[in-house]
């Protein structure tokens, strides 16, 4: 006889939850393609955007060339950054690691650094500056450290440690381009300071044909693995007796998050805590340790999250666009701040 | 009655456990292990710090590669079976917290179906009735929809065995699975085990260093002793009367008492003192007597304890020399001990 059982397998409400977040996503999506330096009506660009005339023709131009592609690349972006941060924080059981925790940024600004500053060392090499340039030396960068730390995932058994290599190489990293900024010029120094502010603006549509395939890979893997990642909740020995292979499941894993952290810098430089805190900030909304529904929400959460500081970063009824960086960090912070002090169990539930 | 013949879980052969570091010596642990378990059966490994018993359990979970001999379970070597194939086979609670706050206990004891299902992890029927079974068998069915962090130590510990079971291999084993716990919770671990033993027909090992724990629930002890080589197995009592308990943990200034099934500290030459009397108060008088260094006797002493005692109550009187007083409490029994000298 069947054991009579109260349990239930159905997921409660949960299809509401991300239905409420899709919306929410096509609303900012929409005004983010309306505010800026010119408004443009939402009907308009609805208008635009399949195909038709608008009453003003250089909206066309202002949609289609400039806010579109932008407002795209924030979707990507944030999808993608939030997503990497969720896998680095679920493979190394630390709620404070973020996409950039293995030095994949680091690689990529040691990259952009040689480009914009060893042109001034080494005596006007490359004065060529475009951002075409910065991508693909950000890719180089970044694709130098993620196989070094691949290298070395492949012969050690313990995470952590791989963590504190992560770390390491995000400090030799750093100091190279400290080097390389005591030795060059301020108008190039500026410059890449410049880079690591993050910027959405700069792709291109071409660019765009490369960012989201990357995204698109590193997001479908991703989704791949959440029943390992499920599994790593318990930690790597419970995951290793219940049948996970470690070392290929954690390769797989610094695979897709360095795709998805290390394509996204190239592109649109560090944008930092989007990683970090939208895992966070989709857990306290979402409670659920499942990544078949957590990856798809914190996907969600992170677009949302960034076309919402595209949004705040061009100043209301003004010229001035502030860097993107400051901006996730300026309306999160406090976001997240108020959500732990609320909640505090953070340090458990993550 | 027919029983069937008993099916055996596990076997090892010959098994030597212990290091091989790259470009070192070998470091045995343990030579020449023979050992045998049936489904039904539950076996408590024990032995002192440093003796090997964490070598062990990883060995026989298949974690760690023995240095030389063999491991099978059901009939198929655990060191050349796929990683998924043998926690099919093997599932483990181990010590280690567990810090995945957001889990729910139904999510957890799911999680144990991990190597039966496919990419997705999407379950079954028949896997959503195995994880039903197993919360059931561990009574942990009211906390499904608990967060793991709101459990208390006892709860969380009958959760992660509900993910073993649900694991659904022939051997489960645990790395000391009663740490942590009070008495009560203690037993009743003990208790669900050995029912888990029986009704589920699992093999199930248990490390621990509870020694009445084990006395009560095990139907086998495994021992390992501090020097190599020592290791003694067999029904629990028999190693008691045959003294391979205390040798097992034999350390100078300490010795194990059969009849109480304790290791107690041994009597340095304290002041004798001749107790009298049974029963219950009788014993405890005795334990009391003992921590505080008094040498206790039946013959003839200068002090001479006797324990009087009904249901509700007991009484003492001491006798030293011609006085004689009585007292109602071990606490003023043991000033008044103190006063005599």
């Amino acid at each position: 006889m069947p054991a009579q059982t109260p349990i239930s397998w159905k997921t409660k409400n949960q299809a509401a939850n991300l239905l409420l977040l899709v919306l929410l996503l096509l609303m900012l999506f929409l005004a983010d393609l309306s505010l800026g330096s010119v408004s443009v009506p939402p009907a308009q660009i609805i208008k635009i955007l399949f195909g038709g005339a608008s009453e003003k023709p250089a909206w066309e131009q202002i949609i289609l060339q400039f806010r579109l592609p932008k407002a795209i690349t924030a979707l990507a972006a944030g999808s993608a950054l939030a997503c990497s941060g969720l896998q680095m924080q679920t493979l190394f059981r630390n709620p404070l690691a973020g996409p950039f925790v293995l030095g994949i940024s680091s690689g990529a600004s040691l990259g952009v650094a040689l480009v914009v500053m060893a042109g001034s060392v080494a005596g006007g090499l490359f004065t060529l500056n475009s951002h075409a340039l910065t991508v693909l030396a950000a890719t180089a960068g970044s694709m130098l450290v993620l196989l070094l730390v691949v290298g070395v995932s492949a012969r050690i058994r313990d995470s952590m440690t791989l963590l504190i290599i992560g770390l390491m190489f995000g400090s030799l990293a750093g100091a190279l381009v400290s080097i390389l900024q005591f030795f060059s010029q301020a108008e190039q120094v500026q410059a890449y300071l410049i880079w690591t502010f993050g910027s959405l603006a700069g792709t291109t549509w071409q660019e765009l044909a490369m960012l989201l395939p990357v995204c698109g890979a590193g997001l479908l893997l991703s989704l791949f693995l959440a029943k390992p990642l499920n599994a790593l909740l318990l930690g790597d020995r419970y995951a290793e007796s219940m049948g996970v292979p470690l070392k290929k499941v954690r390769f797989l894993i610094i695979i897709s998050a360095s795709l998805l952290a290390g394509g996204v810098t190239a592109f649109c430089g560090p944008i930092a805590f989007v990683g970090l805190a939208v895992p966070h900030l989709t857990r306290l909304l979402i409670p659920t340790a499942d990544h078949r529904r957590l990856l798809p929400s914190v996907m969600l959460g992170g677009a949302i999250l960034m076309l919402l500081c595209d949004i705040l970063s061009q100043l209301p009824g003004t010229e001035k666009v502030l860097p993107i960086n400051a901006v996730t960090s300026l309306l999160g912070a406090p976001v997240v701040i108020w959500l732990i002090v609320r909640r505090r169990n953070i340090s458990k539930s993550f | 009655m027919n029983t069937p013949a008993p099916h055996i879980a596990l076997n090892a052969k010959k098994l030597t456990i212990g290091y091989q570091s790259k470009g070192r010596r070998q470091q045995v642990v343990q030579e020449n292990l023979e050992l045998q378990l049936c489904r039904g059966e539950l076996v408590c490994l024990m032995g002192p710090n440093g003796a090997g018993k964490s070598t062990l359990l990883r060995t026989l979970a298949g974690v760690q590669a023995p240095l030389a001999g063999e491991v099978t379970v059901g009939g198929k070597s655990i060191y050349t079976l796929s990683q998924s194939e043998r926690a099919k086979h093997i599932s483990l609670v181990l010590t280690e917290t567990i810090n995945a706050g957001n889990m729910t206990v139904q999510e957890l004891v799911a999680l144990g179906r991990y190597p039966h299902t496919g990419w997705g992890g999407s379950l079954s029927r028949t896997d959503e009735q195995v994880v039903e079974q197993a919360m059931e068998d561990l009574e942990v069915i009211p906390l499904a929809n608990r967060l793991l962090f709101e459990l208390s130590d006892g709860q969380r510990q009958k959760a992660l065995i509900a993910r073993a079971l649900a694991q659904d291999g022939q051997l489960i084993i645990l790395d000391e699975p009663t740490a942590h716990l009070d008495l009560i919770n203690r037993l009743h671990i003990m208790r669900l085990l050995r029912q888990l033993a029986v009704l589920r027909n699992k093999a199930i090992i248990v490390a621990t260093h509870e020694l009445d724990l084990a006395l009560q629930s095990a139907d086998k002890l495994w021992l390992l002793h501090k020097e190599q080589g020592g290791f003694t197995e067999g029904t629990p009592e028999d190693l008691v009367l045959n003294g391979s308990l205390a040798a097992a943990f034999s350390r100078s200034g300490y010795h194990f008492d059969p009849y109480s099934g304790q290791f107690v500290e041994e009597q340095e030459a304290g002041v004798p003192v001749q107790l009298t009397g049974d029963g219950a108060a009788f014993l405890w008088t005795k334990k009391a007597l003992r921590r505080k260094g008094y040498k206790v006797v039946s013959a003839d002493a200068e002090i001479r304890v006797t324990v009087k005692s009904n249901p509700s109550a007991s009484l003492w009187v001491i006798s030293s020399g011609n006085i004689s007083t009585t007292v109602y409490s071990v606490e003023e029994l043991l000033r008044e001990l103190e006063k005599l000298q």
